[in-house]
């Protein structure tokens, strides 16, 4: 983050990210390994599209009536003897962590991994009333001791290397530690018991929140969550308002798709339902537990034709490892908590401010691929593009571009206007052309013309070959053969119920 | 694009009813051929190393995707030599290739390493911009890659072009 400081835009970040090598070659790395573990494990496990489609269904079901399900998991975690409390933003979140560290006289916060968490800053407050918080994922401890925003949802230290880490990790064992990944997991595995022994208050995100059991439930492959579960005397879980699900049942799909979507495991090593504090039979758990749930800016989506999916994610990082601009810029460059495509559309979307609205939503080639890899299948390449219209509708958008965009609609629109605009560029291109090609990097040329060149416009385009080609293509035109006209009658016929494979949700 | 328009028409019906008209007489080429025409070998030949790249648009959008592999394999002479990283977008994406010139230009320079690696004579695609794209990055480069769409492919190996 500190390297990130001062650097405004999407652009300026993204050029820095691009220049460091390491980084790149980190994230190509650990995308792709994960990437290819999803292809496979949904490959392996058959009709993923099916399984893809009753997730969504799930999701939109709980989001469509999360009034109801929000009240449904309350009561129940209330039964249970959980205390409930309700953050309409992200600062009241912090407010009620903080009084209750305080209340409890608290000294140490263990954590788990949440977004929530570092979505509100909320380590960097606990420190402020003296409170240690000390995160326990390891990708979460690399990044706190780096002081650092993680650059991914699910590996947080994606961008580092193992040299980094250990160097990093050097500093807090007071000797230089081998960069060796086993040397390294152990030494944090040692530091972090005693931190967990010691700790007052466990702290935890949430996966998954059962409404008809009052249930949450946390995936994970180091146990920490266990840890952070089990042995402080308090547990506080940040919880985002959408993350309910209707019961056990939907759970079983939600574990289908999100280990599989995030790191290509059948199931996380570790998946815990935790249903309210410890009971007197119980062996260990918290005596008091606390659940923060957290709105800040997600029921502002509610009701929104065009962003309310957004609260279906279950934030398994899988447009992330799909996205070829994540893979290039890592995650950094987004600037949010949330990065990659997920985050270049929630992060805008939560602060509903649209003249804000930076030019996050244009670093995207709207390829699909996020859409594509999404086990809830939330349309995330338009929303970039809603975003974008959303930007200029409100008057927001670059003055140079708005002309722009209205000289192209005035020029393709007409058919003379093109005419005489092609016959113009044929001439004036003749300053600029050598060879067939323009490589000068002049003007608007420059962006495009630093990594390719520009084709020049043909002496003869296919506009003024159309007439002729139409003469001659009319004098033969056969008869269609029936069992074409058939087919093509049935397409038409699939296509006008929606069918046909395209746009596809 | 076509078949976008009646989204951008949900409101007027009559507009509407025109757009939908109009999706579904389009077509794209290979889907065009292969499936309405029901032709998949034009009797063409073309004896060169051959690597494709699926557009995002193309695969995603349309789901254009045995159509073109079923258009080539049964050119004589093809070698078809799979591209890796195939489905990675080519950085293109309108707009997006001047306003995010850097992040554009490392994702074309990465698509066209993956075509250098697999040796071919001949780039094929379907979409012209990515193409325009892939085409501009190898030339500025100097590599002699040859970028042509399928169709041109096809039009010269059956002597056509």
């Amino acid at each position: 983050m500190s390297a990130q400081k001062g650097r405004a835009t999407v652009k300026e970040r993204a050029e820095l990210a691009l220049n460091d090598e390491f980084l790149v070659k980190a994230v190509k790395f650990t995308t792709e390994r994960l990437r290819n573990g999803k292809k496979n494990a949904s490959a392996e496990h058959g009709n993923w599209d099916e399984w893809r489609e009753r997730g969504r269904q799930i999701r939109l079901h709980t989001i469509a009536h999360l009034d109801y399900y929000l009240n449904l998991f309350v009561e129940n975690a209330r039964a249970n003897g959980v205390h409930v409390h309700f953050a309409d933003k992200g600062e009241d979140a912090v407010a009620i962590a903080m009084d209750i560290a305080q209340r409890k006289a608290a000294k140490t916060v263990v954590k788990s991994k949440s977004m929530v968490s570092e979505e509100l800053h909320l380590n960097h407050a606990l420190e402020q009333i003296g409170v240690e918080a000390i995160e326990t994922d390891l990708g979460e401890y690399i990044i706190q001791l780096a002081g650092e925003m993680p650059s991914h949802i699910v590996i947080p230290a994606i961008h580092k290397n193992r040299y980094q880490i250990a160097d990093l990790l050097s500093e807090v064992a007071g000797e230089k530690l081998e960069a060796d990944t086993t040397v390294l997991a152990g030494f944090v595995r040692k530091k972090l018991r005693e931190k967990f022994l010691e700790a007052d208050i466990g702290m935890t995100g949430c996966n998954f929140a059962i409404a008809e059991t009052g249930s949450m439930v946390l995936f994970e492959n180091e146990g920490n969550a266990r840890m952070v579960t089990t042995v402080p005397k308090t547990q506080i879980t940040l919880m985002g308002m959408e993350r309910i699900i209707p019961s056990f049942e939907d759970l079983e799909v939600m574990a289908t798709l999100l280990p599989r979507s995030a790191t290509g495991q059948k199931l996380t090593m570790y998946m815990s339902a935790i249903t309210g504090p410890k009971r007197t039979a119980d062996a260990d758990g918290p005596e008091e537990m606390h659940i923060i749930i957290v709105d800040n800016g997600r029921s502002l989506q509610l009701g929104d034709p065009e962003f309310q999916e957004l609260l279906n994610c279950i934030r398994c990082g899988a447009c992330l490892n799909a996205c070829p601009v994540y893979r290039h810029i890592g995650g950094h460059a987004y600037g949010s908590t949330y990065s990659g495509p997920i985050g270049a559309v929630l992060t805008p979307a939560l602060n509903k401010n649209v003249a804000e609205w930076d030019d996050i939503a244009n670093a995207s080639s709207l390829c699909g691929a996020c859409y594509e890899a999404c086990p809830v299948k939330i349309p995330l390449h338009e929303m970039l593009i809603y975003l974008r219209r959303r930007k200029v509708e409100t008057g927001n958008g670059k003055a140079v571009e708005t002309a722009g965009m209205k000289g192209f609609a005035a020029l393709t629109g007409s058919s003379a206007a093109m005419k005489a605009a092609l016959a113009i560029g044929k001439i004036g291109q003749r300053l600029v052309v050598r060879g067939g090609e323009i490589r000068t990097k002049l003007g608007p040329l420059k962006g495009w013309n630093s990594y390719r060149v520009t084709p020049s416009l043909p002496r003869r385009s296919f506009r003024d070959r159309w007439e002729k080609l139409n003469r001659e293509v009319d004098a033969d035109r056969p008869q269609m053969a029936p069992d074409m006209k058939r087919r093509m009658e049935q397409i038409v016929k699939e296509r006008g119920k929606g069918g046909g494979g395209h746009g596809g949700h | 694009m076509i078949h976008h328009y009646p989204k951008l028409f949900e409101s007027d019906p009559v507009q509407l009813a025109r757009a939908e008209r109009l999706r579904d007489k389009s077509y794209e080429f290979t889907q065009f051929l292969v499936n309405v025409l029901g032709v998949t070998d034009v009797g063409a030949s073309f004896p060169h190393k051959v690597t494709y790249h699926p557009s995002c648009h193309g695969t995603r959008l349309l789901g254009v995707k045995n159509e073109p592999m079923a258009l080539m394999s049964n050119v004589r002479g093809l070698e078809f030599v799979p591209l890796p990283f195939a489905e990675d977008c080519c950085g293109f994406g309108g707009t997006f290739a001047v306003k995010m010139a850097d992040i554009s230009g490392a994702m074309v320079s990465e698509k066209v390493d993956h075509v250098k690696e697999t040796e071919a004579e001949v780039l094929v695609g379907l979409d012209m911009a990515c193409l325009m794209n892939i085409a501009g990055n190898l030339r500025y480069r100097g590599e002699q890659v040859r970028v042509m769409h399928l169709a041109e492919v096809l039009a010269e190996g059956a002597g056509l072009a």
